[in-house]
């Protein structure tokens, strides 16, 4: 389906793509473009992309959602005709959230939120920030409040990790596990491990000896009063994952034309196809182009015959040469591995393809720039 | 602190924001300091293809495999550290492996969070005490560590997490194994933290934070910024001026014209494209030497933005010029 369609129909684009690709930029200008023809759009992102916040006029774009200004839109001499809206994504706050929505009552709420080992699994550690991209994204579509939310999804090495977020903080909190760790926690009481013959007491003789008590007591009270809770987090996890899977859902799949990041996005390719996920789109970005038809060998002719006769310009006229074929050769170069990608790619493809800028993104009309390459 | 200075330290840890080039220049650097004398071993956090590509060629994971005669690179896996680490812990290696194959409790280290960085950062710990040698000859096996260290959003959380585990960690073996890590890391003497960056506001951005996050959260020494991908001048000033005295001769111009279609056009588009992203380029570096360590090493820019060994070797010369003051 065409970029354009995609930004009309789907309610859900989940931009995804390795690093420094430039998915912050292509996820506010799809916004963008959804929000000129009509929608009430939201853009969540993880990056702090601090210049191109406060050029929206987000200055304090935090977890909650904020509305693009119009006065920005005017001063980049746009008139959209449906709503910008924009966010940040905080991990701990979400986490938090969900505790609180999925608590029965205050005390289990208060007990996992004071309990250590859970503020540190909702910070520092690995997964959480996309778990909680995932978490949001599907608190925000049950609202129903947008016509179309754009993911901007957290930065990670293996694009991958994004989709396995949700299923692998599931099945730490599966229940068995949490019978198996607290079980011998509570018979134990004050008898200590020391009196358990099971195996898991053995494991947990060994845990205790180089951990600390104190530690097991903090994880094995977290799964006790998170058993109760596992029901809501893992229905949750199933549904977040049926979102992603949605045909109103698709995934738009940002890459630089070169070979480390195309590398990272063919991963990425087949585990979407593998996993029936619904993929919309392949952006190609910072894509080399060319301000001219010629091919090198052409301007090297063309510049010999200048060059004779303009013997006095010679100089600026070979140093104008040697650029522009540098010039060329690059566009060339990305042509080529563009068109290598799409070759080997298991399924065809849609595809759109971005230049590379003279500078920085970093504002609402560089934004709509960007746009008008989108939209093809 | 001095370029020089950081070929003193034990262990080097490359931060930087996804895609700014940070395996490939730590290859480079742990590259530069073998040229020195040194003996190295780059440690990779993540299993990436960067490296293998850089190497032209695939290497094991978790096996120290030498590229050179002073330089070896290393790919850390956290399960495979972990049944190392228990079985310095258990002795008996037959127990570890029981202990680790135990379905539950395979189970749970899939998705238990925090103990995949500790063992990493303990793999680390454990490779820089390692001697050779007896009596007087004793000496560390790597006089240098690069750590490639992963790149994720927060590229130096990994390093976040053995002071988490101090913090919940009462008492016990790892109690004070975690301290021990944490001294290490602490240590300015022995190690440092470098950011690479790209003349561009992301990564700028990122490594300002990355620079703050070691030095006030995990009180690590910073070293310097290596700025990658910078576009440079393209023309010479001779050039420049020859250019400039073109473009005012309109004479000249209008021959040009009748031999190029569209009048030139594209000779100077081309130009004003490169000289635009050049000068973008000087706008971040001022910035960045406002806000980043010095002193910053500039890298040029190069086509794919995929380096293999020769790349490597050349970053590494720049690396070493600019430590004799080329900078």
């Amino acid at each position: 389906m065409a970029l354009a369609s995609l930004l009309k129909e789907k309610s859900i684009l989940v931009v995804c793509g390795s690093g420094g690709v430039g998915k912050t930029t292509i996820s506010a200008s799809l916004g963008l473009a959804a929000a000129m023809e009509g929608r009430k759009v939201l853009v969540c992102t993880i990056d702090p992309a601090k210049r191109l916040a406060d050029s929206l006029g987000l200055k304090e774009l935090g977890n909650r959602e904020t509305r693009i200004p119009d006065l920005v839109f005017a001063q980049a001499g746009l008139a959209p005709k449906g709503e910008l809206w924009g966010m940040m994504l905080d991990s701990k706050t979400t986490f938090d959230d969900l505790i609180c929505r999925i608590a029965p009552d205050e005390s289990v709420r208060n007990r996992v939120l004071c309990n250590p080992f859970y503020q540190n699994i909702t910070t520092a550690l690995a997964g959480s920030q996309e778990f909680s991209a995932t978490e949001k994204l599907f608190e925000l579509a049950c609202r129903n409040e947008y016509d179309l939310i754009v993911l901007d999804t957290p930065p990670t090495r293996h694009a991958l990790d994004f989709l396995d977020a949700p299923n692998r903080l599931t099945s730490f909190l599966d229940a068995k596990v949490i019978a198996w760790f607290v079980g011998p926690y509570l018979k134990a009481g004050k008898l200590g491990f020391r009196f358990l013959n099971s195996g898991a007491a053995m494991a947990f003789r060994v845990l205790e000896k180089v951990t600390g008590y104190q530690t097991l007591a903090d994880i094995a009270d977290f799964f006790l009063v998170f058993e109760g809770l596992y029901d809501g987090f893992a229905a949750r996890a199933a549904k977040v994952r049926q979102l992603m899977s949605d045909p109103a859902t698709a995934f738009v799949l940002v890459t630089s034309p070169q070979s480390p990041s195309l590398l990272e996005a063919s991963f990425f390719l087949e585990r979407l196809i593998s996993e029936n996920m619904p993929l919309g789109e392949v952006v190609f970005n910072r894509v080399y182009t060319a301000p001219t038809n010629l091919t090198s060998e052409e301007v090297q002719a063309l510049g010999r015959q200048s060059s004779e006769k303009l013997p006095t310009h010679k100089t600026a006229i070979d140093a104008l040469c040697a650029n522009l074929r540098l010039a060329i050769l690059l566009a060339e170069a990305d042509k080529r591995s563009i068109h290598r990608f799409l070759e080997q790619a298991a399924q065809p493809l849609e595809s759109v393809r971005v230049p590379f800028m003279r500078t920085d993104i970093h504002d609402m009309a560089g934004l709509h720039t960007v746009c008008r390459y989108l939209a093809g | 602190m001095s370029l020089e200075a950081i070929f003193d330290k034990r262990i080097i840890f490359m931060t930087g924001k996804g895609g700014v080039g940070k395996t490939t220049l730590s290859m480079a650097l742990a590259w530069a300091a073998q040229e020195r004398g040194k003996n190295v071993i780059l440690m990779e956090v993540d299993n990436s293809p960067n490296l293998r590509y850089i190497l032209g060629k695939d290497i094991p994971v978790y096996k120290e495999t030498r590229i050179a005669p002073r330089l070896a690179v290393f790919t850390l896996e956290p399960f495979k550290a972990l049944e190392e680490y228990a079985a310095l812990q258990i002795k008996v290696a037959a127990a570890a492996r029981l202990f680790l194959n135990n379905r539950l409790v395979s189970y749970f280290m899939q998705a238990a969070p925090g103990w995949r960085e500790l063992v990493t950062v303990g793999k680390i710990w454990h490779t820089h005490q390692r001697t050779v040698g007896r009596g007087k000859n004793k000496h560390p096996e790597y006089d240098m560590i690069v750590v490639d260290a992963p790149a994720t959003g927060h590229g130096l959380s990994f390093l976040r997490v053995p002071a988490i585990f101090a913090d919940i960690l009462k008492f016990g073996r790892m109690q004070s194994q975690t301290k021990d890590l944490l001294d290490m890391l602490r240590d300015p003497e022995r190690t440092i933290v470098n950011v690479v960056s790209l003349p561009e506001e992301m990564p700028l951005n990122e490594a300002v934070t990355l620079v703050e996050m070691a030095k006030s959260t995990m009180g690590m020494q910073v070293g310097v910024t290596f700025m990658n991908g910078v576009h440079p001048e393209p023309f010479s000033p001779d050039e420049k001026a020859a250019c400039d005295n073109l473009r005012s001769d309109s004479c000249a111009l209008e021959t040009l014209g009748n031999i190029w279609p569209c009048g030139g056009k594209a000779l100077f588009d081309a130009a004003a494209d490169r000289q635009a992203r050049a000068r973008m380029c000087q706008e971040y570096l001022d910035l960045a030497a406002k806000r980043l360590p010095t002193p910053i090493v500039e890298l040029p820019y190069e086509y794919p933005g995929r380096v293999d060994m020769d790349g490597v070797k050349r970053l590494a010369t720049l690396i070493n010029h600019a430590l004799c003051g080329g900078a």
